[in-house]
């Protein structure tokens, strides 16, 4: 899998003193924004790019790793004791975490949240360290046509999945792929949409979009509808650790399950943790000998969604690494993140950068190891850390939005840009537009119309092309029937009620 | 303030026609093939008619819903805050070459921190230090070029 010079290589790059304290920084801030109702991971990371921009690609994006891991435990700590979910990926149980807290098990939920979300995500960093280098060998056979085909079924699987409509989550999509349009074409390098601006050439860059869509729109969400933090807080004891053991034997089958169905939910393209969390919360009350506990307080049904959802965020790494294809908008940012580092996501990573995947893996296992101590550090400080005024923090991040927009080629062009993409993000938000296909479109919008015509001008316009190499055309099958599954679970259901 | 699904159906058939349009007049390729118009064009008609059919979906609903809804969950307090978040922005972006990172960053955090009623001297203390903060994180550890403004800080 790795030879042992680049095992060696990929390990020194992650044991350097100032690489092991940018991971620990980070995963400090990721508890703090997790923990903190109304900001969400996504929106950490946004805020957290603009300083990767000046990191090497290592310590850049192991910042970014081991923010998010910690960020989705965090999200569990308000849930219980506020009965407000820090993060959307700790709505599936927190009825339960909260309905348990005030029976006085607070403890035990925190204590499970932590362990779990680290168990999940371990297994997940194993899944990938495992499936991503076997992979890659088979994707390093692929051509324009089967990448163009990956494109699109990535782009289909965010637009099905994506929660709303998915004809809204399809308008999105389209808002994300025509933003991608402006600048220089690849073919002719006409300016298109440039409106003769020259810093449009190049098109939108892609951290002011990120800001603005995520950190903007989350601002004036936040500043409009204030969150009530005043809420009781639920006493608790910190001695967490107490009965986990049982737990962990009573639930260890189900634990698996959600494990894998987690990672396998991280790995579609849309779907993310939050998504993971609901399915497996699901799965373990439809299988449940008790599933009337389900939203009452259930220890059962918050060990099956913690883990999940901490799973996902390792599989999401598993297209995003391989294909280029990102699982989720953290990943869209981290596939942004390494085309700024001049490294291009994609099977010719694995074999020309064998030492930085390598040291990827380790931090993804480094900071879910990680998240036991801090994460414990964090539930000892909740209740100090939960109080952090919001009327306060939110012109905070208001100041760090603006000079990261700027940060990146020092203009204040990027903070307009960030400034629109914001109120775009906040329009669409409020009527029901989910973002992650639009930022899936920005990031993916490349990939697909320079695939589309490198594969046309090699076939000379033959649109049958696509479907001429066996591989390519099992994916194009696989995107078509996507297409149309709706139309065919349909016609099923038809059919059988006709039979009935 | 929200606006009906169908409007919207509307306001996307309308714009993706206007990007159409626009679109229309890039060039082909030099040997005659589709180029720099293709993608656009494909992508602003799919837009169109995804309005469309958003339109003629939610159009039985006209009755039931305002075609623009003032009183939503936001209301107007947290309308009026939001449009001082994104004044706030613009404030700075005006100011920032003239005043300098510091003083227009500085009057940007004390602004939004009153608005969002936060007593004047925390305010002016919060802000005061936040600013502080991010400059030293951005102007000296990232060496990100701040503007300097008429008074060089």
């Amino acid at each position: 899998m790795f030879d042992f010079s680049v095992m060696m290589q990929g390990l020194q790059s992650i044991l350097d003193p100032t690489v092991l304290m940018i991971i620990v920084g980070s995963g400090l801030y990721g508890l703090f924004i997790g923990a903190m109702p109304g900001l969400t991971a996504t929106m950490a990371v946004a805020l957290l790019v603009p300083i990767t921009f000046y990191m090497d690609a290592v310590p850049a994006i192991a910042s970014i790793i081991t923010m998010s891991a910690m960020a989705i435990f965090a999200g569990d700590l308000p849930g219980t004791l506020l009965h407000i979910p820090g993060t959307p990926s700790s709505a599936a149980y927190c009825n339960d975490s909260f309905a348990l807290a005030k029976k006085g098990k607070a403890s035990v939920v925190l204590g499970v949240d932590l362990v779990l979300s680290a168990l999940g995500g371990l297994f997940g960093s194993i899944i990938l360290l495992c499936m991503a280098p076997v992979l890659a060998e088979v994707a390093l056979q692929f051509s324009s046509y089967e990448f163009f085909w990956l494109a699109v079924l990535g782009l289909s699987c965010a637009v099905m999945i994506s929660s709303g409509s998915p004809l809204k989550g399809f308008v999105s999509l389209l808002i994300g792929l025509l933003v991608n349009c402006v600048g220089l074409d690849i073919t002719l390098g006409f300016p298109r949409f440039t409106f003769d601006r020259p810093e449009l050439f190049e098109g939108f860059s892609f951290i002011p979009a990120m800001i603005g869509m995520f950190g903007i729109a989350e601002l004036m969400k936040n500043v409009s509808e204030p969150i009530n933090r005043n809420a009781t807080m639920i006493e608790y004891s910190t001695d967490i650790f107490k009965g986990i053991g049982g737990v962990i034997k009573k639930y260890w089958n189900q634990i698996i399950r959600s494990q894998l169905i987690g990672t396998c939910i991280g790995i579609l393209p849309g779907a993310g943790g939050d998504i993971a969390a609901w399915i497996c919360y699901g799965v373990a009350k439809r299988f449940s000998k008790t599933p009337d506990e389900y939203g009452q307080g259930t220890v059962e049904g918050i060990a099956n969604a913690t883990t999940a959802n901490n799973a996902a965020i390792s599989g999401a790494f598993i297209p995003a690494l391989v294909f280029g294809i990102p699982g989720d908008s953290l990943t869209a940012i981290i596939i942004g993140v390494l085309f700024m580092k001049g490294l291009e996501p994609g099977p010719t990573l694995f074999t020309n950068h064998g030492d930085f995947l390598f040291a990827i893996y380790m931090v993804f296992i480094l900071a879910n190891i990680l998240l036991i101590p801090l994460g414990y550090i964090i539930i000892r400080l909740a209740t100090k850390v939960m109080r952090v005024p919001t009327n306060l923090l939110n012109p905070i991040i208001l100041g760090f939005c603006i000079v990261g927009a700027y940060a990146i080629n020092n203009a204040n062009f990027d903070i307009m840009a960030m400034f629109g993409f914001g109120i775009l993000a906040f329009i669409m938000l409020k009527h029901g537009f989910p973002v992650a296909p639009a930022i899936l479109g920005l990031v993916l919008g490349d990939m697909l119309e320079n695939t589309f015509m490198q594969s046309m001008i090699k076939s000379e316009w033959d649109l049958t092309s696509f479907f001429s190499r066996p591989i390519a055309a099992i994916l194009g099958l696989i995107t078509v029937l996507l297409w149309f599954s709706p139309l065919i679970v349909k016609a099923v259901k038809k059919g059988r009620k006709v039979q009935a | 303030m929200k606006i009906h699904d169908a409007l919207l159906g509307l306001i996307i058939f309308v714009g993706g026609l206007i990007i159409c349009y626009v679109a229309k007049d890039f060039p082909d390729q030099n040997d005659g093939k589709p180029g720099p118009w293709l993608f656009p064009v494909v992508l602003s008609l799919l837009f169109s008619l995804s309005g469309l059919i958003l339109f003629f979906k939610k159009f039985k609903t006209l009755k039931d819903r305002p075609l623009i809804d003032v009183q939503d969950r936001v209301g107007a307090a947290g309308m009026l805050k939001i449009l001082v978040l994104l004044s706030l922005i613009i404030f700075y972006i005006l100011t920032s070459e003239f005043l300098g990172f510091l003083i227009a960053m500085g009057l940007t955090m004390l602004i939004m921190m009153l608005v969002l009623r936060t007593k004047l001297y925390m305010a002016l203390l919060v802000s005061a230090c936040a600013t502080l903060g991010i400059y030293l994180i951005f102007a000296k550890v990232l060496l990100v070029p701040l503007p300097e403004g008429l008074f060089y800080f």
